[in-house]
């Protein structure tokens, strides 16, 4: 009894009605709070959730309770595969309902499982450096390095209070202090400076302090830890790690902004305190520390041979940008050259490399720099089903519109 | 007509479910792999750039040389006041600014800046043609940065000011910097107005007054780093700090022989170590100790932003090849030797550097003072370096 209830309710017309209904309300409530608390913060409180509690709507607090895009997908697909296997019969009759059915089956599978299993990240190299790897986009990990052994921790598992033991690791971490944003100040001199926040290594020079998350697509995320090492016998003491010491890309951008106020050797010097290797020694090992942009490995190598930024003759207006890079694959053998550039992505190991950000040309060469191009580093398994499922549901409906035209045709010939 | 119980609905629609449940898994989770060894995991400080053949006119380098972050006091830790004018809002302090604000009218934007650096920060030369660059326009020379100059009286201390327009070389809009630098104690205050050519221009008035209205207050109690690992254990903690942080040992310094006569001085940026040397009627004269990450920028640029704080032209190459050495922790260190001007003081001054490469590191050694003291110290500094035992030695 309680199983025909079950499956009746799930595989309810009435159940689909209602989830799309929450699905209007959900998306229409979620546009609008793109203002309020910017692309990713809606993303995650309205879409990448199971229930919504309160909305953020023109500046106030609204409070509201709602399925979140997770529960509404997840609902809706159990919905249709049931009603699918419930009323699936093998007919010719039903065969464009059937097949429109799938694909949309299809379409919240592969939503789903983009969600899920999608990375995006980013290669940066200047010319002739090689990367086996590429660095996410949003997410940051903190590592410890001994010899060539790497620990890895994800910096969401960094939670205040918590002690982490890690078997390759002599030592325990205490999280101290963990902020998702944060900025960094120059300990300024001549000036009252905020209390230390460690006791070693770059907060001695700079503060770092917690921000809001940020709400625009143009910026990211900088997170911060503070955290003390400790063994068997006490505290080794504190230090801070932080995305500010360990991200290339924003170390870089920081010192061209230093370089602009206040020079560029004075720059040089700043960052170089800024990313000073810390590190700890415990019985003859030495462990070095830093928060970085989360790697994911390749079975393979990209070497950057040449950036080349062309604009339109007599004008600053770019015309091309495009990456020549050499492919190193020691498990096939391969190696060849190819070029990426706008539009024409370089797709390998399962990974599509989009040209992203370039320094390259005349004026980078002027000033003495290296060149150097960010490859934009897409990973998404289940990229072709929204092409299947979307082609799925176009023939299932024209077979059901044929089949009713023909149906139609035929009636008023026989009248 | 059924084909399907709905008895095997349930597991199935739970399988779609628990598949949902797992999958995207194991990215929150603690890894641990082999790299290669010479794989580096560290972030590479790009040089500090070379200046483009442009921005040296003629051909002569600058004669002064940004100074670097030498010892700024920081025992007396004053508070900045000043006078805000007149449609000018406050903005979130970034970075290294310790004063920000905005101003706007009719569309149009400024940007206010005051920037506290240790050490000279760089001559006019140097700084002018910087901002020069920023506006679209050529570097020049000391000649006719001393005709633009303006002065100005900056918290009872003279000062230069620069107005410089131009065309903003990203946009092509006219734009325009004022600028001043203020040399008090060991630092340079920068304060800088820049933006719209038409705003600035008629917020000079408010920015002069600004600048004029600049009080560093009283001195306050001393908030310079402290050396932690003079505490005891038991020692309760310190102004905000956690008893962790209070017990918890310094770090990273070398541990010396200090030479009879040398006081430790207040750490300061990017200092490791400072000591005062107190010589015969009020000479004095102060050791340095900092270090950088890998060369550190290079010998030539180091040795000459030592010259430019003794008022000395950059060192020629054949002057860079003859310096000598004394042997140091198993390495050679490269010691150098001048006598000049200290431009601040306008007394003669001394200065022995010593440059020790080590470990991935560069240790800067500098005593600089009264030539007679510096003299008497000479073979105190070698002894001291010599003596050095460093944390990440091996």
């Amino acid at each position: 009894m309680l199983i025909k209830k079950t499956v009746q309710f799930f595989t309810s017309l009435k159940l689909t009605v209602a989830l799309l209904a929450f699905a209007i309300v959900l998306v229409f409530v979620g546009t609008l709070a793109q203002a309020d608390e910017g692309l990713y913060g809606a993303q995650a409180h309205y879409f990448k959730q199971w229930i919504v509690i309160g909305a953020n709507l023109f500046g106030h607090k609204i409070p509201l309770l709602l399925p979140g895009g997770y529960l509404i997908g997840v609902v809706l697909l159990v919905n249709l595969v049931c009603a699918h296997i419930y009323r699936f019969r093998f007919t010719t009759e039903k065969l464009g309902i059937q097949l429109a059915h799938a694909g949309v089956i299809l379409l919240l599978v592969g939503q789903l499982s983009t969600d899920l299993l999608s990375r995006e990240m980013q290669m940066r190299f200047t010319e002739g450096e090689t990367r086996n790897y590429s660095d996410s986009a949003t997410d940051y990990e903190l590592i410890f390095v001994s010899s060539n052994v790497v620990t890895s921790i994800p910096e969401k598992m960094l939670k205040p209070g918590d002690e982490l033991r890690i078997d390759s690791l002599p030592f325990a971490i205490r999280v101290k202090a963990h902020w998702h944003n944060s900025d960094v100040g120059f300990r300024a001199p001549m000036m009252q400076n905020a209390p230390l926040i460690a006791s070693n290594g770059v907060a001695l020079n700079f503060d770092f302090h917690s921000q809001p998350d940020v709400k625009t697509m143009d910026a990211k995320n900088m997170p911060t830890a503070v955290i003390e090492l400790a063994g068997t016998k006490g505290s080794f003491g504190t230090w801070v790690a932080s995305a500010f010491s360990g991200d290339a890309g924003v170390v870089q951008q920081m010192q061209e902004g230093y370089a602009n106020e206040v020079g560029a050797e004075m720059a040089h010097k700043i960052i170089s305190e800024l990313v000073a290797p810390q590190s700890l020694e415990i019985d003859g090992r030495k462990f070095t520390f830093l928060m970085r942009p989360m790697q994911v490995r390749h079975p393979f190598s990209l070497t950057l041979l040449k950036a080349t930024h062309t604009v339109y003759p007599g004008t600053d207006i770019p015309k091309d940008f495009r990456s020549r890079v050499r492919i190193d694959n020691p498990q096939t053998g391969e190696r060849r050259e190819v070029e990426i550039s706008m539009n024409h992505p370089l797709r390998y190991g399962g990974y599509t490399y989009y040209q992203y950000q370039m320094s390259a040309g005349e004026l980078v060469e002027r000033a003495g720099q290296t060149p150097y191009s960010v490859l934009s580093v897409v990973r998404n398994p289940s990229w072709l089903t929204p092409y299947v499922g979307c082609g799925m549901v176009g023939v299932g409906l024209i077979i059901q519109f044929l089949k009713h035209l023909t149906a139609f045709v035929s009636k008023r010939k026989t009248k | 007509m059924k084909n399907i119980s709905s008895s095997r609905i349930l597991p199935l629609a739970a399988s779609a479910l628990l598949w949902l449940a797992i999958t995207g898994c194991g990215r929150d989770t603690v890894k641990v792999y082999h790299v290669d060894t010479n794989e580096t995991t560290t972030v590479a400080v790009p040089p500090a750039p070379v200046a483009p053949a442009a921005a040296t006119p003629s051909g002569v380098m600058p004669s002064t040389m940004p100074a670097g972050l030498a010892a700024p006091d920081n025992s007396g830790l004053p508070a900045l006041k000043y006078t805000l004018p007149a449609g000018w809002q406050e903005k979130a302090l970034t970075q290294m600014r310790v004063a920000s604000f905005s101003v706007a009218d009719n569309g149009k934007q400024a940007d206010v800046s005051v920037i506290p650096m240790g050490g000279m920060a760089g001559g006019n030369l140097a700084n002018v043609n910087r901002w020069r660059g920023q506006v679209g326009q050529q570097p020049t020379d000391e000649d006719t940065i001393q005709k633009m100059t303006e002065k100005i009286v900056i918290a009872g201390q003279d000062a230069d000011l620069f107005d410089i327009a131009g065309t903003s070389p990203g946009s092509g809009d006219a734009e325009r910097i004022i600028a001043s630098v203020l040399h008090k104690d060991d630092t340079a205050w920068f304060f800088k107005i820049t933006g719209d050519a038409d705003l600035v221009e008629k917020q000079k008035p408010a920015f002069i007054a600004f600048l004029k209205s600049i009080d560093f207050g009283a001195p306050a109690a001393a908030a310079a780093p402290m050396d932690m690992s003079q505490l005891p254990p038991s020692h309760p903690p310190i102004g905000g700090m956690s008893p962790a942080m209070a017990a918890a040992p310094a770090g990273d310094k070398p541990v010396w022989e200090v030479p009879a006569g040398w006081q430790e001085g207040p750490l300061a940026q990017f200092l490791v170590a400072k000591y005062l040397i107190a010589g015969a009627g009020g000479a004095k004269a102060e050791v340095n100790v900092s270090s950088l990450a890998g060369d550190g920028g290079g010998l030539a640029p180091n040795v000459n932003r030592w010259r430019a704080q003794l008022g000395l032209a950059p060192a020629t190459a054949d002057d860079l090849a003859k310096f000598a050495t004394i042997d140091a922790s198993g390495v050679k260190a490269t010691v150098v030797e001048f006598s000049g001007t200290n431009p601040r003081t306008s007394k003669p001054a001394t200065l022995i550097g010593v440059i020790l490469p080590l470990g991935g590191q560069t240790w800067f050694y500098k005593l600089m003072g009264d030539a007679e003291v510096v003299a008497q110290q000479k073979d105190a500094l070698m002894k001291f370096v010599q003596s050095a035992k460093y944390p990440d030695a091996h």
